[in-house]
């Protein structure tokens, strides 16, 4: 298990290399820095030279890339032209950490709430229990992220502002001073990322119990004289868990990378937006310092997962 | 034969129905089966798929899924098995009443070893547990034939082959001692060599403990070493019944001489099949009257009107049958 832990790493480290080249390049090849300047009537042409200096604009894009790998692999991930020049580093991790402040809750929620519904619809299938959660899921897929995250907006913004203390749109959504401010901030952005991958998962896991609870070993198990609560705990959940830890870990990558929409609709300064912005601003140093540790997530989660795996079922195994 | 203190059957049926309600209507699985099991007694049930063979079993043990409606009566040791509370009929399975399924290949779970699925049958209805069942589940593997039980009991499904999962699943079943074994199709999945084999272990295991059995197959010719008496369904009746001499020498129902001649025999000079013409009929769409009526070439008027009464026709021997005693006998048939 170790030795195939290591191999996967190892392996994942051509997938970053082409990760990263597609994302500078596309981000390299429809911005220029340079562009900012072009308006500007009182710039001066050391400021020219300075930008062209930083990015090595006088060098063709492979090149570009090369040099930027040279300096993030030294400790150097730049300068956020975009952010007032603080350098990246900062930004990345004090951004990190309010994506994790999001995305955490929201994940474990999620986590929590989809399997519950998921296996009750499953256990209940076609008695009223599994309609509610069916017909529930079905409003959440129906739903935009912006629509859903909107009308808690107004809800509980306009309506009754009293409970979050959220104003509309209010410039800085994020507030840290207490571990109360927190959890009033953090609610509305939190449901809003649950809520509609909430309906997926639920529909996901509730097929994925199903199709174990009509397999022929349950069947055996009831024939031995198991209870059926211990069918279901015993033979029914570890099995269902194989297709399941593929959704967690599909949702982690999503979650811990950021949202565009929630983070916008609730001033949540986390990943998303920056993300956005560098790309829009041509801000390649930042781009890429996310856009690296979403990859790296991704793959991490897939090797997570795949550990998994091979911990619940005994016919994968890695040596 | 019935049990020699009390004179009662070990399991006694009377007018088992089962259906199940689908969109389209309910469906008739099984439409009135009745038969006594003495203790010790082997019994087969034997028709196509779709005859109602398996459903019939299931029921019997509440397994079926809770749109299957059950009625009719089953008297297992004194007391009535339907509408029997879960409870007890969870203290019944794999301990009094213990079923060998059709597909060794999925009916074990595969996240758990071999030994854990055995010792489980024990553990459940708390005969045995921890160390000791697993020590006893290597002796029950080593009574049904697998090699080197000590070790293959903490092998999972996936590293036995095909007829060796099918002996470990009657070693399951036996872990209890139960008094009734139900074989549903045990070796359907099976290589015909291996098929005899598993066979010869059930035989052996039944010696053993005393167990009785109900044999479900579709195969004839597996019936004929391993049964005493032999239920011919179709359409989810009774269509014969009988000793293995009576439905294999004298078959008196158009159905069950049809079964036998679409089968191979050794002893038999022609060379040529005869099949029997048509498919089955939909549960959902029972024809009027007899239901083997419409493929039967023996069918007259009658038989498009009212289903025909199980009718004795010699001792422990019936058949279903309007034209009974139009139909000729076997030996003119066959010869």
């Amino acid at each position: 298990m170790f030795i195939f832990a290591v191999r996967r790493i190892v392996t994942a480290i051509p997938v970053l290399l082409v990760a990263t080249f597609i994302t500078f390049w596309a981000t390299s090849a429809v911005s220029n820095p340079l562009d900012r300047l072009a308006t500007c009537q009182t710039c001066s042409q050391q400021a020219y030279d300075r930008l062209i200096d930083l990015y090595d604009l006088d060098q063709p894009i492979p090149q570009r890339y090369v040099s930027w790998i040279g300096d993030f692999v030294t400790g150097d991930m730049g300068q956020a032209t975009s952010q007032g020049e603080r350098p990246v580093s900062e930004i990345f991790w004090e951004r990190g950490l309010n994506t994790i402040l999001l995305a955490a809750p929201a994940f474990v929620l999620l986590t929590i709430v989809g399997a519950v519904t998921g296996v009750y619809s499953a256990l209940r299938q076609y008695k009223f229990g599994d309609y509610a959660v069916t017909s529930v899921s079905y409003l959440g897929l129906a739903m935009p992220t912006f629509f859903f995250g909107l009308l808690l907006q107004v809800v509980f913004a306009i309506w009754i502002p009293q409970w979050f203390g959220v104003k509309p749109f209010w410039s800085s959504g994020m507030h840290l001073e207490s571990p109360y401010q927190y959890l009033r901030s953090v609610t509305l952005p939190v449901l809003t990322l649950m809520f509609v991958l909430l309906a997926g998962d639920s529909r996901f896991i509730r097929a994925a119990v199903l199709d174990i609870k009509s397999a022929d070993y349950i069947r055996t198990a009831r024939a031995k004289g198991v209870s059926n609560r211990k069918v279901i705990t015993k033979h029914l959940f570890r099995n269902a868990m194989i297709p399941i830890v593929t959704l967690w870990s599909l949702n982690a990558a999503a979650l811990f990378s950021g949202s565009i929409i929630t983070e916008t609709i609730f001033s949540w300064p986390g990943y998303g937006r920056l993300f956005l912005d560098a790309a829009f601003q041509g801000d390649v140093d930042l781009t890429m310092a996310i856009a690296l540790a979403i990859t790296v997530l991704v793959v991490l989660m897939n090797l997570l997962a795949d550990l998994m795996y091979g911990v619940l079922d005994p016919r994968i195994r890695y040596d | 034969m019935a049990d020699v203190k009390t004179g009662e059957p070990l399991l006694s049926v009377k007018d088992l129905t089962v259906s199940f309600k689908t969109k389209k209507g309910m469906a008739a699985a099984v439409r009135g089966v009745s038969f006594d099991l003495a203790a010790g007694e082997s019994m087969a049930i034997v028709g196509e798929s779709g005859s109602g063979k398996s459903v019939s079993s299931l029921a019997l043990l509440g397994l079926l899924p809770r749109s299957a409606e059950i009625t009719g009566s089953a008297v297992f040791r004194g007391e009535e098995l339907i509408g029997m509370s879960d409870k007890k009929l969870q203290s019944l399975r794999g301990r009094k009443i213990a079923m060998i399924f059709q597909d060794p290949m999925t009916a074990f779970n595969p996240l758990f070893t071999i030994g854990d699925q055995i010792a489980e049958a024990m553990e459940v209805h708390g005969l045995a547990s921890g160390k000791e069942a697993l020590s006893k589940s290597a002796d029950l593997l080593e009574m049904v034939g697998v090699p080197e039980p000590g070790r293959r009991i903490h092998q999972y499904p996936h590293e036995f082959s095909g007829g060796m999962r099918q002996r470990a699943m009657i070693a399951m079943a036996i872990a209890n001692k139960p008094d009734l074994l139900i074989a549903d199709e045990p070796t359907t999945a099976l290589d015909v060599t291996i098929q005899a084999q598993v066979m010869e272990v059930l035989a052996d295991i039944r010696g053993e403990t005393g167990a009785a059995m109900i044999l479900i197959t579709h195969d004839l010719g597996l019936v004929a070493g391993s049964a005493e008496r032999v239920q011919v369904m179709y359409g989810g009746r009774v269509f014969e019944r009988g000793t293995i001499r009576s439905i294999f020498y004298d078959p008196r129902n158009p159905y069950t001489q049809g079964l036998l001649s679409s089968m191979p025999r050794v002893d038999n000079e022609s060379d040529r099949l005869v099949p029997i013409v048509g498919t089955p009929p939909s549960l959902l769409a029972m024809p009027a009257g007899c239901a083997f009526g419409p493929r039967c070439q023996y069918r007259g008027e009658v038989c498009g009107e009212r289903p025909a009464e199980l009718a004795e026709v010699g001792i422990d021997h019936a058949s279903r049958c309007h034209k009974g005693a139009e139909i000729p006998r076997w030996s003119e048939v066959s010869a």
